[in-house]
């Protein structure tokens, strides 16, 4: 008698703990970015305040009026968004029709194409850096946003993930089509593309979030820092405010920078957690 | 499916034979020009001198022994296999534990916490670690040491001590990551008929023994491919480097990928620079190769 | 000695919350199943046959009633300490293990020495016949060994109980009779107690000893095959069992010529039934009977017997073998008539066709669909 409501007791003890722990590191995940929240509202002498606190005691938007105003954070934030969407829309585009080309038709590199593509995916960057860079040196691209659209816009991880997809499509249809009369080009857009909508949109948000946050190569690849696009803008922002009292500033950089993340992951939640557990279940 | 008695040159196709290569050519330029030909590009300049401007100068095998004396390249190999052996399978560890947290809760909490969890992989790491630098780690400000000096400890130089800043680069890596793995194992987890754990129960198994027995065997190849992925990208570590110490103070948490970088742009031996990429790109290699075989389960 | 025990439900409610509100799983459900009877539950997808074996399981535990293992109330008790075994519908065998381990495993649980072990895994495996797979893994078996060996495994610790989920739904149709054999042997020589759930019937009332019907989480009858073939207690049993269907028609009590009859809507169908007390109250409503097929003759409307005969129209006929299913029309009403391939001759190519049949072999039905006793 004693013994069960012990269990009981125990077994409710546990369920209590599991749900604290998770809660707990939800917190600790999120911690950040409430703190940039909160504090780029805070005044420049709250900030330094000793002992420090955490939520403003005097609210003020005169850290977001001075990031607009006086900073480039807009320029470099349209220049991620111009970047981004055009990144975007170009690998739609390349990883359609290649892997259309990679499932629904036959050729003799085929095999080889997919399994080089699969061993891509495997190497680090690091390898291929320094040659791509001068390769843009010698096309005359420094400085050139065709740098940093034109190489992103083909993106193996998209075609293996658009092919998966594909090759779950009967292939009927595409005969049926092709009995009709329809050009390749014709199926590829209209009835491919409508049939894989979901996998589109994993590979768009993620290609776009990728893309938000591309750091290094940008950093590379210009030299310019008013052409930088957000992320690498970010050190240059974080160093013209280095005096710890406009951090304000900073942290109002950093919140408009990661709000249309937290946008598009509200949106497209249950995309991009497909998109997470399809990276990594195909192996 | 079709299949091939008559060699392919003969087998009628329903469309014109050139289509299929029309449409690879974006992606074939692409591989060519970006990824073919760097890799043997680099593996030549690996074994030249060379500043990008004048022509490349051979000199054989003399920048792979110059990094295997040079006390930096040497910190930031250490420090790049802390951070890809040590570090990483304590991310994916503790993913896997939150993973079987979240797997009891109801469906609507889980995703909350989801949410949450996986916003530091979503947001860039250029952002999140300059909150972090500001606001965790800054010595007078930061959050952190205002914790400890409430609880009347002194503050932590979190990176500005050598011993310690290769540590707060560490904590901002698997704060970034952890979610993402929790995920990976939750999809896992899901995966796994839900009768096989009532035979468990009904078999008279407790919940440890589930787990251990049951659900860790089943999960091997997502545990294969979540940790392969996860040394890879640790030894790539570059962003959070950057960003919050430059590697510094002193060379104490240079990583391969920031020496990589520092010798190409900074110091423009782009030789050596090579050298140091091959060198990271093999033991990448080499590792995922083990690592496939210690774990196994992998295609 | 294995001890053999007696299963009893008592009340056993269980709800669901859904989007649209509260669904009954179960609702009121009692019954109870005998020492060493193989006790078979049935009913159409849905109707809650599943929920039933978890919570005898303890898998689950139910909002309402209790649950009794050998007069033991296990209500509460987690699955380990009620000692059954159960037959999963998927197997559920471990895939990353071999046969022995997963037979093994319930024995590893209670850390018994590996000696003992090895030797009742064996003895069980030698008993289904699976000893030569043990080394085998999960994938590399078929189907029907696969069976067995989950079957091992919920036998491999001597359970009071053995649960058995729709075992034959995934097993060939052609080996179906011969498993089915191979179960109720199986039981017999264990002497345990079974309680087996699926959705044919043919299955069920071959197996059990005892058979429960199920329609949407409610009891509608338990009983021996014979019980329940001659005195269903609802429409639902009655047309359940049986192939075809009894015939129901709807119609009302009539009295007239000092004589109750049921007559169909139509009007067509007059049939004298015993004029009772259970009857009077019945007239102006609703009611129907029924009729077995096989009670059906079919016959020249000419020619006198003491049966009841009424004309009819004959629409189809559905050869099966030794039997044929006569499909035919009276009015308005489709009636069908199972006749032996002797009768039909007898009557093929006559022209006027009537059916006659016994008025002892109705059954009379309330509007609500439960049995009236004549």
């Amino acid at each position: 008698m004693l013994g069960k409501k012990i269990r009981k007791v125990a077994l409710f003890l546990i369920s209590v703990i599991m749900i604290i722990i998770a809660v707990l590191f939800a917190i600790f995940t999120s911690v950040p970015f409430i703190w940039a929240i909160l504090s780029s509202f805070k005044t420049p002498e709250e900030i330094v305040r000793i002992p420090i606190s955490f939520i403003p005691k005097t609210f003020t938007i005169n850290n977001y009026i001075r990031l607009l105003m006086e900073t480039n954070f807009i320029r470099a934030f349209l220049i991620s968004l111009f970047i981004s969407i055009a990144t975007t829309i170009g690998v739609v585009i390349t990883s359609l029709i290649t892997a259309y080309a990679l499932s629904k038709t036959e050729f003799r590199f085929r095999d080889i194409f997919i399994r080089y593509i699969i061993y891509l995916l495997a190497l680090p960057q690091y390898l291929m850096l320094l040659p791509q860079f001068y390769i843009i040196v010698k096309l005359g691209w420094i400085n050139n946003y065709a740098a940093i659209i034109i190489p992103a816009i083909v993106s193996p991880y998209s075609i293996f993930l658009l092919r998966q997809y594909m090759l779950t499509i009967p292939d009927d249809f595409i005969d049926a089509a092709r009995v009709d009369g329809a050009g390749e080009m014709y199926i590829v857009f209209k009835i491919v593309f409508p049939l894989v909508k979901p996998a589109i949109i994993i590979i768009s948000l993620w290609t776009f979030i990728s893309s938000w946050g591309s750091f290094l190569w940008p950093l590379i690849v210009l030299n310019d820092p008013s052409l930088y696009p957000l992320a690498t803008y970010m050190n240059t922002l974080q160093s013209a405010y280095g005096d710890y009292r406009y951090t304000g500033v900073v942290m109002a950089g950093t919140v408009l920078s990661f709000l249309p993340m937290i946008i598009i992951t509200l949106v497209g939640f249950k995309y991009i957690v497909r998109g997470i557990t399809l990276t990594a279940l195909r192996r | 499916m079709r299949v091939n008695v008559i060699k392919p040159n003969f087998s009628y196709k329903p469309y014109r034979w050139y289509i299929p290569y029309l449409f690879i050519i974006p992606a074939l330029i692409y591989f060519l020009i970006f990824t073919l030909y760097p890799i043997f590009f680099t593996i030549y300049i690996s074994f030249t001198k060379w500043n990008l401007i004048s022509n490349p100068i051979f000199i054989g095998v003399e920048n792979y022994i110059k990094i295997f004396s040079d006390p930096v390249f040497l910190t930031s190999l250490r420090n790049s296999l802390i951070l890809a052996f040590i570090l990483q399978p304590i991310i994916t560890f503790t993913g896997f534990l939150l993973a079987l947290l979240l797997n009891r809760l109801l469906l609507w909490f889980r995703n909350i916490l989801l949410f949450l969890f996986i916003l530091p992989f979503i947001v860039p790491m250029a952002v999140s670690a300059v909150i972090w630098g500001r606001g965790f780690y800054d010595p007078i400000y930061g959050f952190l040491n205002a914790l400890l000096r409430t609880m009347g400890l002194e503050g932590i130089a979190w990176l500005g001590d050598p011993n310690i800043a290769l540590f707060s680069i560490s904590l901002v890596n698997f704060w970034a990551w952890v979610g993402y793995h929790s995920l990976i194992y939750l999809a896992g987890l899901q995966s796994i008929p839900q009768e096989l754990i009532e035979a468990a129960i009904v078999d008279g198994a407790g919940s440890i023994r589930i787990v251990i027995e049951i659900i860790i065997p089943l999960l091997k190849p997502v545990f294969t491919a979540a940790i392969i992925l996860a040394t890879i990208g640790g030894l790539q570590i570059f962003t959070e480097v950057y960003m919050l110490t430059r590697g510094g103070p002193g060379y104490s948490t240079y990583t391969l990928g920031y020496a990589v970088y520092y010798k190409a742009f900074t110091e423009y031996d782009y030789g050596m620079a090579a050298a140091e990429a091959l060198v990271l790109s093999l033991i990448v290699f080499i590792l995922a190769l083990i690592e496939m075989k210690v774990l196994g389960g992998v295609r | 000695m294995k001890s053999i025990s007696e299963v009893y439900l008592e009340n056993v409610t269980k709800i669901y919350k859904t989007r649209f509100g509260s669904v009954k799983a179960l609702d009121n459900v009692s019954f109870k199943v005998n020492k060493g009877e193989y006790f078979t539950v049935v009913g159409p997808s849905g109707s809650g046959k599943s929920t039933i074996l978890k919570i005898i399981a303890g898998l689950m535990t139910p909002d309402i009633g209790k649950v009794y293992i050998d007069g033991e109330d296990v209500t509460f008790k987690p699955p380990k300490e009620r000692n059954i075994g159960m037959l999963f519908q998927s197997y559920a065998l471990y895939p990353h293990m071999t046969v022995y381990e997963n037979i093994a495993f319930p024995l590893k649980i209670k850390k018994i020495t590996r000696e003992e072990i090895d030797y009742k895994v064996k003895a069980v495996a030698e008993m289904l016949r699976i000893d030569n797979l043990l080394h085998k893994k999960p994938a590399e078996i078929s189907g029907g060994e696969a069976q067995r060996v989950a079957l091992a495994r919920a036998l491999i610790k001597e359970p009071k109980v053995l649960l058995l989920d729709e075992p034959l739904s995934n097993i060939d149709i052609l080996l179906r009779s011969q498993i089915r054999a191979e179960l109720k042997a199986l039981q017999r020589r264990l002497n345990i107690t079974v309680i087996h759930v699926t959705h044919d019937q043919v299955e069920a009332f071959s197996l059990g000893d005892r058979v429960m019907i199920l329609k949407a989480g409610m009891v509608m009858q338990i009983g021996a095959f014979q019980e329940i073939y001659f005195r269903p207690k609802n429409i639902f049993v009655a047309t359940f069992i049986g192939n075809p269907p009894m015939n129901i028609i709807e119609g009302r009590i009539s009295r007239y010529d000092k004589g109750c009859y049921f007559v169909s809507i139509d009007g067509i169908i007059k049939v004298p039934l015993p004029c009772k007390e259970s009857l009077s109250k019945l007239e102006d409503m609703s009611v129907f009977i029924g009729i077995r097929p096989e009670t059906i003759n079919l016959a020249p409307c000419m020619g006198s017997s003491n049966k009841e005969k009424l004309a009819v129209q004959v629409l189809n006929i559905e050869p099966l073998g030794a039997n044929s299913i006569v499909h035919l029309k009276i009015g308005d009403n489709p009636i069908k008539v199972l006749i032996s391939m002797l009768q039909l001759r007898e009557v093929y190519g006559q022209k006027q066709l009537c059916i006659e049949f016994d008025p002892t072999n109705i059954y009379l039905f309330d509007e609500k669909g439960n049995i009236i006793s004549l």
